[in-house]
């Protein structure tokens, strides 16, 4: 149990299996993953009780645009740390995104340690 | 005996008179609703009845009563020219002339139209004729004399505006093709201003008449204006129009001639009016008619460097296939950005598995997910790169049976980028059941067209809403509503005009390919508008049943 809770939860949240299978290989070893296939899911997530210590998110997402759920992640988990993910390479984008509260803005295509670096940032260590 | 022997001279007048009032009709036909024509029309009708009876008088075989009526009707034609020339230049010019042109011109009517009820009644104006060795010619009297002056200082009148015109014009555009135009109808307006020198003859000044030079002079320079930059914008008509008037008037020149030198060989005027001379002549027109029509025709396109018809349409539909080619490409690069998107995600995936390959590549587990994973991923961007190319060369129209919806959500696809980085909502309500006969590429271009300008005209985000849905049962009905900026109804009227934009580096093609695409298809497609509310565009398809 205490070896669980030292280990950091991470919540997923992208729509592409491949993306998911990616960030399971890069990091299943250090972090616990819940997954999500779509924004709302993630919300569900929240709601039902998950408490992550960080989340990376998706921007283009069917149903609900990824900043919508960011903005309601945000009232749901204030402190919660949240990286958006995302394939496009726009400043606006990514001044959008920490206006909203996302910490860091990691664009596609990532390498592991990038991820792994930004996830440790966040996550303060 | 002068240069200018009576049937020459009056030969000339008669081409010139006929000449004028051809092209002035043809002017008149192609738009006679712009003002601008109708007073070129009125100028060239004033042209005819200065000339017309002077081609009689010419022939000096007309009572001294009939010649004094002749010659008044010369100065009818005269008094419509000041006037009809001034109109036609404070039209012309539009806004680059003074303000107060307009009073010049009424006042110029009401003058003409005064001197033309003097002409008629009274006897101080016209006195009679004078003979010339070239022919008869009106007798000016005391009010010929102020009429002069009107007529005089009208035309110089024009001409100076013409020159101000010009003036501003060449301050404003340079030497645009408007610059070009002005200086061609000024210099026709000199010439036909010289043929002022007509009037020494009124006073009995005897020279060569070259008043109808000047007119000659007019009408080739208003032509050349006319041709080359589509002056009165009627290029095609009147080269029509003015081949058919070379032909009357070469027409009736050999008729004149073939009379001449008939009534020179026979040496009875009379006999050469017998019906079968006529009739043979006749028969020689007929048989000439076509080929001197097509010489002419020639000649024109030979003079005006004008490019046969056939290559023209042909260098304008190469020049609407590069268009629709640039429109194509515009509609591709407008999509590159969100596709380069959606191969990110396909390269991460094989990108994090190639660098984990050393590390598991004992793990069979790894490897069977891996080189899974692998091809289906580079399968997508495969697809994705065969969609972009699908839009980027058009390919032949290839009609097959297919499910609309299937379709939509295909272009859909290639859209979804643009619409979150418009964060713009989708609602779609589709039965996919409906199948209709269509060539995909066309249709796919064609939503995407329509999509593209609903996600553009929603620059800080929306709702999109697209249904297809059956409309009765014979018809399925494509709804593409935005929640965009609206188009007004000014606007909508043009929509589906090709080359009409209000979008900045705009080729105006977008719609009228969209239209071209579902009328082809036998469809119908209808756009409802509010400014501020959004934009509803309703496609109609035919419905096929499997």
């Amino acid at each position: 149990m205490a070896k669980k809770s030292a280990r950091p939860t991470i919540l997923v949240c992208d729509d592409e299996l491949g993306i998911r299978e990616s960030f399971k290989l890069i990091l299943e070893d250090d972090y616990n993953l819940i997954f999500a296939v779509n924004g709302l899911e993630a919300l569900e997530k929240i709601k039902e009780g998950a408490k992550p210590d960080l989340i990376l998110l998706d921007i283009k997402m069917p149903k609900v645009h990824g900043m919508q759920i960011l903005k309601e992640i945000k009232d749901l988990l204030k402190n919660t740390p949240v990286i958006i993910v995302s394939g496009y390479q726009s400043v606006e984008m990514a001044q959008e995104a920490v206006k909203y509260g996302a910490v860091d803005y990691l664009p596609k295509p990532f390498g592991s340690k990038e991820l792994l670096k930004a996830v440790a940032i966040s996550l303060g260590k | 005996m002068s240069f200018f022997s009576p049937p020459a001279y009056s030969l000339l007048c008669l081409i010139l008179s006929l000449l004028s009032l051809g092209q002035g009709s043809f002017v008149l036909i192609k738009n006679h609703r712009a003002t601008i024509n109708r007073s070129y029309f009125l100028f060239c009708v004033g042209i005819f009845l200065w000339l017309f009876p002077i081609a009689l008088l010419s022939t000096k075989s007309f009572s001294l009563f009939a010649s004094t009526a002749l010659a008044k009707i010369v100065f009818i034609g005269v008094n419509i020219l000041p006037c009809a020339a001034l109109h036609f230049t404070s039209e012309f010019l539009g806004s680059n002339k003074p303000r107060n042109t307009y009073l010049i011109v009424i006042f110029d009517y009401i003058a003409s139209a005064l001197f033309i009820f003097v002409l008629i009644f009274s006897n101080n104006f016209i006195t009679g004729v004078y003979e010339y060795s070239w022919g008869y010619f009106p007798k000016g009297g005391i009010i010929h004399v102020a009429d002069v002056l009107l007529v005089m200082s009208s035309a110089i009148y024009a001409v100076v505006l013409l020159m101000l015109g010009l003036k501003k014009i060449m301050s404003i555009e340079g030497r645009s093709k408007r610059y070009h135009e002005c200086k061609a109808v000024l210099i026709a307006f000199i010439f036909v201003t010289m043929a002022g020198t007509d009037f020494l003859h009124n006073w009995g000044i005897d020279f060569f008449p070259v008043g109808s030079i000047f007119v000659t002079l007019f009408l080739t320079f208003i032509n050349y204006a006319i041709f080359k930059h589509k002056l009165l914008g009627i290029s095609v008509v009147l080269r029509s129009g003015i081949a058919y008037s070379i032909l009357v008037s070469m027409v009736t020149a050999l008729y004149f001639l073939a009379v001449y030198v008939s009534g020179m060989l026979v040496g009875d005027l009379t006999r050469v009016h017998s019906p079968a001379l006529i009739l043979v002549i006749l028969a020689l027109i007929t048989f000439l008619f076509r080929p001197i029509e097509k010489w002419i025709h020639e000649l024109i396109d030979k003079l005006f460097v004008i490019k046969p018809r056939e290559i023209i349409e042909k260098e304008n539909l190469l020049l609407l296939t590069e268009l629709q080619k640039q429109d194509r490409m515009k509609a591709v690069s407008a999509l590159a950005a969100g596709m380069a998107h959606e191969i990110k995600n396909p390269l991460t995936s094989i990108k994090t598995f190639a660098e984990f390959l050393p590390k598991k590549y004992d793990d069979i587990e790894f490897r069977n997910k891996f080189s899974k994973l692998v091809i289906d991923e580079v399968d997508r961007v495969n697809s994705i790169v065969q969609q972009l190319l699908d839009f980027s060369k058009p390919t032949d129209p290839i009609l097959k049976l297919l499910k609309i919806s299937e379709t939509m959500d295909e272009t859909l696809s290639l859209l979804s980028s643009n619409l979150i980085q418009h964060k713009i909502s989708l609602n779609k309500d589709f039965d996919s059941s409906l199948m209709t006969m269509v060539d995909k590429n066309q249709l796919k271009q064609a939503f995407l067209n329509l999509l593209l300008n609903s996600i553009q005209s929603m620059s800080t985000g929306g709702t999109l809403t697209i249904g297809v849905k059956p409309l009765r049962s014979k018809f399925i009905s494509i709804i593409i509503q935005d929640t965009g900026a609206g188009i007004n109804s000014e606007h909508l009227n043009h929509i589906f005009d090709p080359f009409y934009t209000t979008k900045e580096g705009g080729t105006g093609l977008g719609l009228a390919i969209v239209h071209s695409i579902i009328t082809k298809h036998g469809g119908k497609i209808d756009v409802q508008s509010t400014v501020g509310v959004g934009t509803t565009v309703t496609i109609t398809l035919k419905r096929y049943m499997q």
